[in-house]
């Protein structure tokens, strides 16, 4: 049972609620953390709800769910959703962690301005998310990938923690912007040889596209993708936006934000330019383990537990690009499974890290020491998000990570795969230190009066760190939907 | 007799003082003539809407007035295209008379109203004109009402020398269309566009042929703003009052296009060899050193005026792309251009008529103070970086794809590399009046009243509708495109 | 008659004369004498364009153009004048170089 029109609603409610509170605000005041937690809330009841369907549908070998509304004739651009195996468990997690994100402002953002006008922008930046995975052309995937940037922007430079909150908003834009302009770009000459702008069909119309322009092409879509994933040369902006933003948005920058990028790369790079794909393999596979070390390494020197989470998530995703580059149907399905682990993970720590700058007042790691006895429940999830992302079973990132890596054997690469593995020591390396420097040891004077968390903040912690259990232990409950979504993508690739 | 709707735009241009007199005798001069330039403005853009419509339904592309087109004769002729720019130039000019109540002061309400409907109405003879001496004519009375309203403010020394300035420039690139169009008369006998064209296809190449594009090209886009003919905008967009900023910025730089597109893909179809390469090297080059220039600036009317400018780098870039999507997407993006450019100058009125200054670093955190103007000149410069969801993106889109699909995928690039930098100094004014702390200047703005905002409130509606649903919008500039012969 | 290159070529001298004015004189009234001068090399064009359009015959077109441009020409430079005075007033010089506050 469907609600009709389940991915429309899905997609424009939180937008649509958003701007009512934004016009309302100054009647909603105190509530809209409330009613906004409600409104992501039933998108992601929306998404649940079409969750059996489309995995009856694959089983029966009927076409995904489409839902197709007529929008601009003139260019032949139809406003559509396509929601299939790979795009629903993305879309999923991106509404459960923004769900949980705005849950979490209620308390940590309580003392702040403008609090309507800060719910707003982040429903804004959540439909920004969630059309992203939906889209059926590359139009209103680069539209709604543009619609994020808007929220997200103004959600640093508005509520930024430091002075230069103008000046790291300015960064983050212009870097974001130039990545998607190439996008379109890219997006643009696709249409110039295909006729198309449609994801159902471009796959099968790739063969129009001449093979002198198509590496040009594929660089200029990768070029945008590996901006928003802040891979290894075009990475500067993300340390410095995603330590800047209020914590809950560092949660959905960090845990989801960074996954459009991946899931573009599987749903556009891999499906139309698969060969292109494989060419580039080894490249993109250095690339990556250029970005694992590197985002490790710089985590190691920071002491802003902010900043060292940030790089953390560089480096993570070097592992993403890793999987996508084997082209083997183990790596992709490592990748996908990643960035459902990952957003989990980061999630996760992020608002541990936000928990603890709430109650101590403090961000230096130097200052800390020892919370593991004030602050409990935030120290056992957090130890918990950090073994998991070292790749430790039965937590869940292990089965993502596993699966990346054997995707690199698979695929023949066997350097690159031990290379992969031996990299994943430096990210157990600086999470476990960071784990040690903060959670244990005596407690410092100054830290003697903290106190837990109230419940509100570690409601949604709590939820995210059961949830890296449960997956850990039933890795299955997303692999329904990964497993074919990977089978499919390597069988268009021509990968092994 | 020319055409109906120019018979009387020059009529209520004329009678314009006597309203002004009518209103002296009542004691309510402003309103007066305010509201009888407005509501002349809306009744004949009524009109416009149903003749425009007629073109569209029964498909006549061309209907002379005043006898049939001789190549002797001189004569109004309208088609599709001069029924859409005298849309845009009687929709911008009914809110431009509406939001010029507050902006204008005491003084000679009923001069400013005359020569505001003046200069509209020689826009609209620009457009409607057959042939070139017509248009000349037009086109100096178009300017010599714009020189005036920039003096306008005379007891103000920026306004004086910005006037100069500007009639220097403007005339000498008036001269040079006109000493042009000598050049074609010689070769041909007539000045008659349809005519000229017929005769040019024929005519041997000829050296004085290529004279004649140059000067035309240069003439037309000094108006336009093309660079290295921009340096009078700045400072007359900067001088006069903000509600004759929006006209000029919204439509008069784009009767230099209109000029432009009429000549070159008219006229100078058969040498689109010769002039599409130095037209799109001019279209670079007029967006980079807008889009630099604007960069640096501190002044925020000046900032916008630097912005028309590059905005005039991507509209000649679609003329010089030449297909004819290329064409619907900078006929597309003169819609759009006109309709944030005209916004954003009404709301820097607003800032600037409230707080007193025009600097940025003055103007900060201003929208704290004025909600409603603030939040609009936010969603007005967000279409100005070319945001999804908001009006301007679709016509740069067009231009984008029109280039890759014309084989030019270069000058996609540079317009893109460009759109990032236009990005850039959209994004400082949005930190500006959006984001940053305010200052003492600000915290003292009021919130203008109802009917100043109300033009610019359309104005976003307007831009948020053509960015939700651009199809209607799309079917037009593709059928107005229709009418020009693309390459 | 003398042929009509001879007239062209007198009419693109008389035109670069008055860009020539333009660019280099200081004095705002020389200025517009500079306008006005390429609005007369224009009509000289079109004066002698008229009477070699067609044999042994006067095109009128290109008098009706002369005519009116000229009297185009009187309006520009009305205006310019008033501007003129104004700035005179403002500034108390004619020196076109104390008009540069603009330029920052």
């Amino acid at each position: 049972m469907i609600v009709p029109h389940a991915a429309l609603l899905a997609t424009i409610l939180p937008a649509a609620v958003g701007l009512v509170v934004y016009i309302l605000q100054r009647y909603i005041k105190e509530k809209a953390g409330w009613i906004c937690t409600i409104t992501a809330a039933s998108s992601v009841a929306l998404i649940l709800s079409m969750a059996k369907p489309v995995l009856d549908r694959y089983n029966n070998g009927d076409k995904p769910i489409v839902y197709i509304y007529p929008w601009i004739k003139p260019i032949n651009i139809n406003f559509g959703f396509l929601v299939d195996v790979l795009s629903l468990p993305v879309s999923l997690i991106i509404a459960v962690v923004s769900t949980l994100s705005c849950l979490y402002s209620i308390k940590y953002m309580e003392k702040e301005q403008n609090q309507p006008s800060y719910y707003a922008n982040l429903l804004i930046f959540m439909t920004g998310m969630v059309g992203v995975t939906f889209s059926i052309n590359l139009v209103q995937f680069y539209l709604f990938w543009e619609l994020m940037l808007i929220p997200s922007y103004l959600l640093i430079s508005q509520w930024g923690t430091s002075r230069r909150r103008l000046t790291i908003g300015f960064k983050y834009f212009i870097f974001t912007h130039m990545g998607a302009l190439l996008m379109l770009l890219g997006i643009l000459s696709i249409f110039s040889y295909t006729m198309t702008f449609d994801l159902t069909e471009l796959p099968l119309k790739a063969g129009a596209i001449p093979s002198n322009m198509a590496p040009v092409i594929f660089t200029l879509l990768l070029l945008g993708f590996f901006v928003k994933m802040a891979a290894f040369p075009l990475h500067t902006w993300l340390p410095d936006a995603h330590s800047e933003a209020p914590t809950p948005i560092s949660a959905m920058l960090s845990g989801v934000m960074l996954k459009c990028g991946a899931y573009g790369i599987a749903r556009i790079l891999l499906t139309v330019f698969g060969a292109r794909m494989i060419q580039a393999s080894d490249y993109l596979l250095v690339l990556a383990i250029i970005t694992m070390v590197y985002g490790g390494l710089m985590a190691m020197a920071q002491t802003d537990i902010k900043r060292l989470l940030a790089y953390s998530s560089i480096s993570q995703m070097g592992y993403i690009i890793f999987g996508f580059a084997t082209v083997s149907t183990l790596g992709i399905m490592g990748s996908l499974l990643h960035i459902i682990n990952h957003a989990i993970c980061k999630a996760l720590l992020f608002m541990c890290a936000g928990s603890i700058i709430h109650q101590t007042g403090k961000r230096n790691i130097r200052s800390m020491s020892g919370l593991i006895t004030k602050m409990p429940v935030t120290g056992l999830a957090c130890l918990i998000g950090i073994f998991s992302l070292a790749g430790a079973p039965p937590l869940n990132a292990f089965w993502s990570e596993w699966m990346i890596f054997s995707g690199g054997l698979a695929a023949g690469k066997v350097a690159f795969a031990f290379i992969g593995v031996a990299s994943t020591m430096i990210t157990a390396g600086y999470l476990l230190w960071f784990a040690w420097r903060v959670f244990f040891g005596p407690v410092p004077k100054s830290l003697k009066n903290v106190k837990e968390s109230p419940p509100l903040l570690l409601v949604s912690i709590i939820v995210l760190a059961s949830a890296s259990i449960i997956l850990g232990v039933w890795p299955g409950i997303f692999l329904e939907f990964i497993t074919p979504a990977a089978e499919v993508l390597s069988e268009l690739a021509g990968g092994s | 007799m020319l055409t109906p709707l120019l018979d009387s735009l020059i009529f209520f241009a004329l009678t314009t003082p006597a309203a002004g007199f009518v209103g002296r005798k009542i004691g309510h001069e402003k309103t007066a003539v305010a509201a009888y330039v407005t509501s002349a403005l809306i009744i004949l853009l009524l009109f416009t809407g149903l003749y425009g419509s007629g073109f569209l339904r029964t498909e006549v592309t061309l209907a002379a007035y005043g006898g049939p087109s001789t190549p002797e004769g001189v004569s109004v002729e309208t088609d599709m295209l001069t029924a859409f720019m005298t849309m845009l130039f009687l929709g911008i000019g009914v809110l431009t008379s509406v939001f010029s109540v507050q902006e204008i002061g005491r003084d000679n309400v009923t001069g400013y109203y005359t020569v505001l409907l003046g200069m509209i109405t020689a826009m609209v003879g620009v457009v409607s004109s057959g042939d070139l001496f017509t248009l000349f004519i037009f086109w100096e009375a178009m300017c010599i009402c714009s020189y005036t309203l920039v003096a306008f403010k005379k007891g103000k020394w920026e306004a004086i020398e910005a006037s100069y300035k500007y009639l220097i420039m403007s005339s000498a690139g008036s001269i040079t269309i006109l000493f042009g169009l000598s050049f074609l008369y010689g070769l041909t006998g007539t000045l008659n566009i349809t005519y000229l064209t017929l005769s040019l296809a024929n005519a041997q190449t000829n050296p004085v042929t290529y004279i004649a594009l140059l000067t035309l090209m240069v003439g037309f886009g000094l108006q336009a703003g093309m660079f290295p003919f921009h340096t009078w905008l700045p400072d007359a967009h900067m001088a006069a009052p903000s509600a004759v900023s929006a006209v000029l910025s919204g439509i008069m730089v784009k009767t230099g296009v209109y000029g432009l597109i009429r000549v070159l893909l008219t006229v100078f179809t058969p040498f689109y060899g010769s002039w599409q390469f130095s037209l799109a090297l001019f279209a670079v080059l007029t967006m980079f050193v807008g889009n630099f220039s604007a960069l640096l600036q501190d002044d925020l009317k000046r900032l916008l005026a630097y912005s028309t400018i590059a905005n005039t780098g991507y509209i000649l870039l679609g003329v010089a792309i030449g297909t004819h999507r290329a064409l619907a997407g900078s006929l597309f993006h003169v819609f759009n251009h006109a309709i944030v450019k005209a916004m954003l100058f009404m709301c820097a009125g607003i800032f600037i008529k409230s707080a007193r200054t025009r600097s940025l670093k003055d103007l900060a955190g201003i929208r704290r103070s004025m909600p409603v103007t603030g939040t609009i000149f936010i969603i007005g410069a967000l279409s100005m970086t070319g945001l999804p969801f908001l009006n301007i993106f679709w016509g740069e889109l067009m231009i984008i794809q029109a280039g890759w699909e014309a084989n030019l995928g270069l000058l996609s690039l540079l317009m893109v590399i460009n759109l990032v930098f236009s990005a850039a100094y959209c994004l400082r004014m949005i930190q500006a009046v959006g984001l940053k702390r305010q200052t003492s200047v600000s915290k003292k703005a009021k919130e203008a009243p109802l009917l100043t905002l109300t033009p610019i409130v359309v104005l976003v509606v307007l831009s948020v509708v053509v960015g939700i649903c651009p199809a209607p919008f799309q079917t037009l500039v593709e059928a107005v495109a229709q009418v020009l012969p693309s390459v | 008659m003398a042929p009509l290159n001879h007239y062209m070529v007198c009419s693109i001298i008389l035109f670069f004369i008055g860009l020539y004015c333009l660019a280099s004189k200081k004095n705002m009234i020389r200025l517009l004498m500079g306008i006005e001068i390429m609005i007369n090399a224009a009509n000289l064009n079109f004066i002698a364009f008229s009477s070699f359009i067609e044999e042994g015959a006067v095109h009128p077109l290109g008098h009706v153009f002369a005519i009116l441009s000229i009297a185009v020409g009187g309006c520009i430079i009305a205006v310019g004048l008033v501007i003129t005075i104004y700035a005179y007033r403002h500034y108390g010089t004619l020196d076109v170089r104390k008009l540069r506050r603009l330029r920052h």
